[in-house]
Parts: C-alpha cells; sequence; structure tokens
C-alpha cells in the first residue's frame, strides 16, 4: 500500500464508490510531523524575541502593565486576520504563529497585576477561556495544538489549585480518549479535532510527572486547607476515574471495530484494559501512554503510537525517581504487571489465535 | 505516496468524501490496521510492556536494598528471571518476539545483577565501571541477536559510562576537567555509531534498516554538534573554534547525506532546527541588547529562517512523494 500513488488511491476509491469525480488538486503540500514540531518550536524562538521586542519598546514610556494585555490583544487579532487572509503562505503562517504566541504571552503578562491581588486562580480561568476562544479564531494547525494544550493545562491548574488535582489526569486521559476515538466523525472538521487531540495528550503527558506534593505549590493558600478525609475521597475517585476511562475507552474501541465482548478478542483486549487501569492506579502515567499507543494504532496514526511508545519508557524513567510511593511497592507494582501482561499473552493465545506464522519481528 | 491516511483526510476535509464513507475509505486504503496486523500488535503489546517492566521492577527491588532478604536469596531473585529468560530464548529461538522480549528483560536483569554485586561485595568500583561492564556483558547477544532497540540500549550505556567516567575523573582532577572535553568524547561516539550504522544498512544489512533508530542516533550526535558550536560561541571566543568547525562539516556531510543519499526528512528538520540555534546564540552573543529593534531582527531573522526552511523542506517531500 505504501508504494501506491496518489491516483492510484483515487481509482481504488472511485471504483468502490466511495468518492466520485476527478481526483481534487492538492491545495497544500504535506508537511510531516517532524517539519511541523520544527516549525512550532521556532515559532516559539521567534515569538520570544517579538515579546522582547514590544517589552523593550515600551519599557520606557510606559509603566501600567495592562497596556501589554491590550497589545497582545491587537498582535492575537493581527494573526487572525494573517491565517484569514493568507492560510498557505509558508512565511505568512510562520509570522502569524510567532505574533499570535507573542500576543498570548503579552496578554498573560498583562494580566500579572491581577496575580498580585491573590486572584491567581481567577487569571488561569481567564486564561483557560481565552485560549479556548484563540482555538476557535485562529484557524492554524500548529496554533490550535499550542492554544489546546495551554486551555488544558490553564484549567488542570485551576482544578489543582481547588484541591482537585487527583481529578486532573483522569479527566484528560478520557478527553484524550474521546477526542481520539472520534477523530474521523466529522471529516470536515478533522484537522480542529487532531490539533485538539494533539494539545490535550501533551497536557496530560505533562501532568503524568506532577506528584500530589508537587499540588502542594500550586494550591490556594489562602484559603481553608481541605480536610485530608476529603482529600483522601478524591483520590479514590480518581483512581476509580482512571479504571472507568481505560475500560469504557476500550469498551468503546471494540464496539467501534464491531467486535462482539464476549469473543477471543473482546475478552483478550478488557483483559488488557482491565490489567492497564489496574496498573494505573498506582501509576498513573501510564493511562495516558498507553491510551495514545491504543487508539494511535487503532486510527493509523504512527506519530501518536510512537509518542505512547515513548511516553511510557519516559514515563518508566521517571517512575524511578517520583517519591509518592516507596522502591519496594514500586518494584512490586511493576513485577506483577509484568508478570500479568506476560500470562494474558499466554493465556489470549488460546481466545485469539495467530492468524498466520509469525514472522521475525525488529518490535 | 506519503501516506494514504493523510490523503483521505485530506480529501474528507475538502469534502470529496462523505463522513459515512470516512472510515470504508481509510479501511479500504489499507491505513487502518486489519485483524492480522491487531493481532501482531497484540502480542507485541504485551510481550515487550510485560518484559520491560518485569526487568525494571527488578531492578527498582535491587535499588530498594531490602535488609531482610538474605544475599543468597537475592542472588537466587535475581539470577532465576536471567535463567527462565534464556531458557525462553534457547527454546523459542532469538529471532521471535518472545526470544526479543526475553533478551530485553535479561539485558536489564544482568544490570540489576551487577548492581547486586556491588551492593554486596563492597567492590569500592565506580559506578561508570557498572555502566561499562553491563555494556560488556551483553555485548554478545546483542551482536548475536540482530535486534536494533538492544543495540540502542547497548549504545546508551556506552554513553551513560562515558559521561559518569568524566564526572569522577573530573572530580578526581579538579580543573583538569573540561566539560567540553566530554561532549566531544561523546560526539564522536554517536557520529561514528550513525556511520557504521548507515554504512552497514546500506551495504545490505537488512535488520539495520530501522529508520527509528538511525533517528535517534542522528537526533544524539546533532544535539552534540550543535551544543559544541553554542559552547564554541559562548564560552572560548578567542580559541580556536573546533565545536564550530566540526558543526559545520556535521551539517554539511548530513545535507549531502540525508538529501541525496538515504533521504531523510527527519534529519534535515532537525539540522534547519541546529541552524537557527546557532545563528540565533551568535547574534545574542555579538549583540549589546541596546534597543527594542535588535529583538525584532532577530525575531524576524528566525522566523526567516524557519519559515523559508519548512517550505524547502516540503518540496523536497514533495519531490520524495513523486518520485
Amino acid at each position: 500500500m505504501k508504494t501506491m500513488t496518489k491516483n492510484e488511491l483515487w481509482s481504488q476509491l472511485q471504483h468502490s464508490a466511495l468518492v466520485q469525480g476527478a481526483m481534487p488538486e492538492q491545495h497544500e503540500k504535506h508537511s510531516p510531523w517532524f517539519v511541523r514540531a520544527m516549525l512550532g518550536v521556532a515559532g516559539w524562538i521567534g515569538a520570544l524575541f517579538l515579546v522582547g521586542f514590544v517589552v523593550t519598546g515600551m519599557a520606557m514610556g510606559i509603566k501600567e502593565v495592562g497596556v501589554y494585555w491590550f497589545i497582545g490583544l491587537l498582535a492575537c487579532g493581527g494573526a487572525a486576520v494573517l491565517f484569514h487572509l493568507n492560510r498557505r503562505g509558508d512565511f505568512v503562517s510562520q509570522f502569524g504563529l510567532a505574533v499570535a504566541i507573542a500576543g498570548q504571552i503579552l496578554m498573560v503578562a498583562g494580566m500579572s497585576q491581577w496575580w498580585e491581588d491573590s486572584s491567581f486562580t481567577a487569571a488561569l480561568s481567564v486564561v483557560f477561556v481565552q485560549q479556548s476562544l484563540l482555538f476557535f479564531f485562529l484557524p492554524n494547525y500548529l496554533h490550535r495544538v499550542w492554544a489546546a494544550g495551554t486551555a488544558t493545562l490553564a484549567l488542570a491548574f485551576v482544578m489543582g489549585r481547588a484541591d482537585l488535582y487527583a481529578l486532573v489526569l483522569p479527566l484528560l486521559t478520557a478527553a484524550l480518549a474521546v477526542a481520539w476515538l472520534h477523530e474521523f466523525e466529522r471529516p470536515r472538521q478533522g484537522d480542529m479535532i487532531r490539533a485538539c487531540g494533539y494539545g490535550i495528550t501533551c497536557t496530560a503527558l505533562l501532568m503524568s510527572y506532577m506528584n500530589p506534593g508537587d499540588w502542594l505549590d500550586w494550591r490556594t493558600h489562602s484559603s481553608v486547607p481541605t480536610d485530608l478525609a476529603i482529600l483522601q475521597v478524591r483520590r479514590y475517585m480518581g483512581q476509580g476515574l482512571i479504571i472507568m476511562v481505560i475500560i469504557g475507552a476500550a469498551i468503546l474501541l471494540l464496539r467501534r471495530e464491531m467486535v462482539a465482548l464476549t469473543s477471543g478478542k473482546g475478552k483478550a483486549a478488557l483483559a488488557l484494559a482491565i490489567v492497564l487501569a489496574l496498573a494505573s492506579t498506582q501509576a498513573p502515567g501510564l493511562a495516558p501512554a498507553s491510551l495514545m499507543l491504543l487508539l494511535g494504532f487503532a486510527n493509523g496514526n504512527r506519530v501518536l503510537t510512537g509518542l505512547g511508545v515513548v511516553a511510557l519508557l519516559s514515563y518508566l524513567s521517571y517512575y524511578y525517581y517520583a517519591l509518592h510511593a516507596t522502591l519496594l511497592e514500586k518494584s512490586v507494582l511493576m513485577m506483577l504487571t509484568g508478570i500479568a501482561l506476560l500470562s494474558l499473552r499466554f493465556v489470549s493465545l488460546r481466545w485469539w489465535p495467530t492468524l498466520k506464522k509469525e514472522e521475525p519481528t525488529h518490535a | 505516496m506519503a501516506n494514504a491516511r493523510d490523503e483521505i483526510l485530506e480529501w474528507a476535509q475538502q469534502g470529496h468524501i462523505p463522513p459515512e464513507h470516512m472510515r470504508s475509505a481509510l479501511e479500504k486504503s489499507g491505513a487502518l490496521p486489519d485483524e492480522s496486523q491487531w493481532r501482531t500488535f497484540f502480542d507485541k503489546v504485551l510481550l515487550s510492556m510485560g518484559a520491560v517492566l518485569l526487568g525494571a521492577g527488578v531492578i527498582f527491588f535491587f535499588a530498594y536494598n531490602w535488609q531482610d532478604l538474605g544475599r543468597f536469596a537475592k542472588f537466587a531473585l535475581v539470577q532465576a528471571p536471567i535463567l527462565a529468560g534464556l531458557a525462553v530464548v534457547w527454546k523459542l529461538g532469538i529471532d521471535g518476539a518472545p526470544g526479543k522480549a526475553a533478551l530485553i528483560t535479561i539485558t536489564l536483569l544482568v544490570g540489576a545483577l551487577l548492581a547486586l554485586v556491588g551492593q554486596t561485595y563492597q567492590t569500592g568500583a565506580d559506578t561508570f565501571e557498572l555502566f561499562a561492564v553491563w555494556a560488556l556483558a551483553i555485548l554478545p547477544w546483542t551482536l548475536a541477536a540482530r535486534f536494533p532497540a538492544l543495540w540502542l540500549i547497548w549504545l546508551a550505556l556506552v554513553n551513560v559510562a562515558i559521561g559518569l567516567y568524566f564526572n569522577t575523573t573530573g572530580r578526581m582532577l579538579g580543573m583538569a576537567f573540561r566539560p567540553d572535553k566530554l561532549m566531544w568524547v561523546l560526539f564522536g561516539f554517536n557520529t561514528i555509531a550513525l556511520a557504521v550504522w548507515e554504512g552497514l544498512a546500506a551495504a545490505g544489512v537488512t535488520w539495520l534498516r530501522e529508520r527509528w533508530a538511525m533517528r535517534v542516533m542522528a537526533v544524539a550526535s546533532g544535539y552534540l554538534a550543535t551544543s559544541l558550536a553554542m559552547h564554541d560561541i559562548l564560552d572560548s571566543p578567542r580559541g580556536f573554534p573546533g565545536g564550530l568547525i566540526a558543526w559545520f562539516a556535521w551539517m554539511v556531510v548530513s545535507f549531502c547525506v540525508y538529501r541525496y543519499v538515504v533521504k531523510d526528512l527527519f534529519v534535515l528538520a532537525g539540522g534547519l532546527l541546529s541552524l537557527i540555534l546557532v545563528v540565533v546564540t551568535a547574534i545574542l552573543k555579538e549583540t549589546r541588547f541596546d534597543s527594542a529593534a535588535v529583538f525584532l531582527v532577530i525575531g524576524l531573522i528566525v522566523i526567516g529562517i524557519s519559515a523559508a526552511g519548512g517550505w524547502w523542506l516540503k518540496q523536497v517531500a514533495s519531490e520524495e512523494e513523486s518520485a
């Protein structure tokens, strides 16, 4: 299939009555993911210098920090106009991206006066709303990944400050599962859904590295500390939610693939989901990483699958240093999970026999 | 063609494929996995995750240094799974997925065993010696297994051993240690490893033709070349610019190899990012930041290089698609 040309692919789909008419002209050449990633990083570096330009230029004349917010808003408006007028120009897109990110940094800097007034949570909520709106109004793929990621990041910290941190990663994992499970349902909005999916996925990965203790630095100090019993209940709720999310995602995926839950494959997949869900209650970063791996493969998305593998290995390295459990507890969890997965492999050969003789693999 | 999935998603977004036909189109084109691919994936996930978690779990256990367990029990605990893994490899062969998964587990367990020896008998060995001996111990089956992931683990172990060696000797020799010396050694080692790997793959060693593994090495080599150039610009402006020359040579050779011989856009994109970083570092070093215009100019240079680079990479990608 990899050697099939574009024309041949179109003919094949036409023959199956899945498309009609002549093959459309290609408006824009495809950029592989790593080119997009390079452009995103470069856009960010460029944005930092644009921020430096504005801040240095205004430092002498204007003392009111709030003015930055207004300039940032104008920059975002300008970027929106650039993206709408010229969606395909490389320089314009890159310039628009840098201007938009610089604008957002200035808007956040402008809001810093609110933070001094002790309402950091309110500022984070405004950042969430701001980034959500910019996600819809600035039609640029890289910008949308950035906006979705930063919006969910702001929301995560709002929840963390309200001592709801136990629910952050389960909810983000649920959101990433919803985005990738529905990737193909609205093809017209496909780019938007994928940008949202990648943004949420990045935030979920970041949040995988937050221990309960790390959240203490972010919580609201002015309010009355939440009762320890309530925090414990929330922790159980988070663990319950993460189990529901992984098993629920597996069931939805099986339904999407039209596999009966009682069939051999269904049982094997559910057993894998149960093992991963139980392990994730103690090692929460396993949940988003394993769902990325699973849903990436299911959707034929090699970038997401690869990201899932990297996320699993990175989390494993981090897990050694995570302080929420002793090395003994962590080692027991890992050995039990490893043994469970290897046993499941043995059992699953009976439930779901291999279809053909296995080829040598380089995985 | 680049990717059937990308083409179909774009056609669907343009409205040429109705939503109700989207899945059928993806299935028809082979963009989505069929049952056989699902079965293989399921098997690989269980084997690789199971093997890695089991091996890592044993390492974590010995890192905990549980005093209640006697030394013989500890040795039995780490040696028994090594023997079991070897039995799996012997029984099922080294070429299949179970054999390779077992090799990964054994590789991790050998590290745990060496750490346990050091912990139990207080050998006085430095940490870099542990990693060096670990790399040496797994070399026989790394050579025999024809398994790229295992070679990457071996290369990572050697990198860690070199890094720890320089840290240890640096502390012992005090001022004699220069951090860029370590970067030079690592750069040389990873670049030679990449060149050998690419050379063998080009010479017909098919199992080495895993682009992802070569990309990992190219990232390591390119990162070190970029760091050397930035170090030269920032820290030793009057000395011999060896780092800058090495970086320039790396850029030219990489461009020629990955543009015309191997054709790997990933490395070219990485080279562009490296160029941006080095140019920005050089401008930052020479600029006094006395006016806002400097920031604007640097920002525009970054945007200009990246936009031009992105456009060029797209052209190269489309050339390869139509080739």
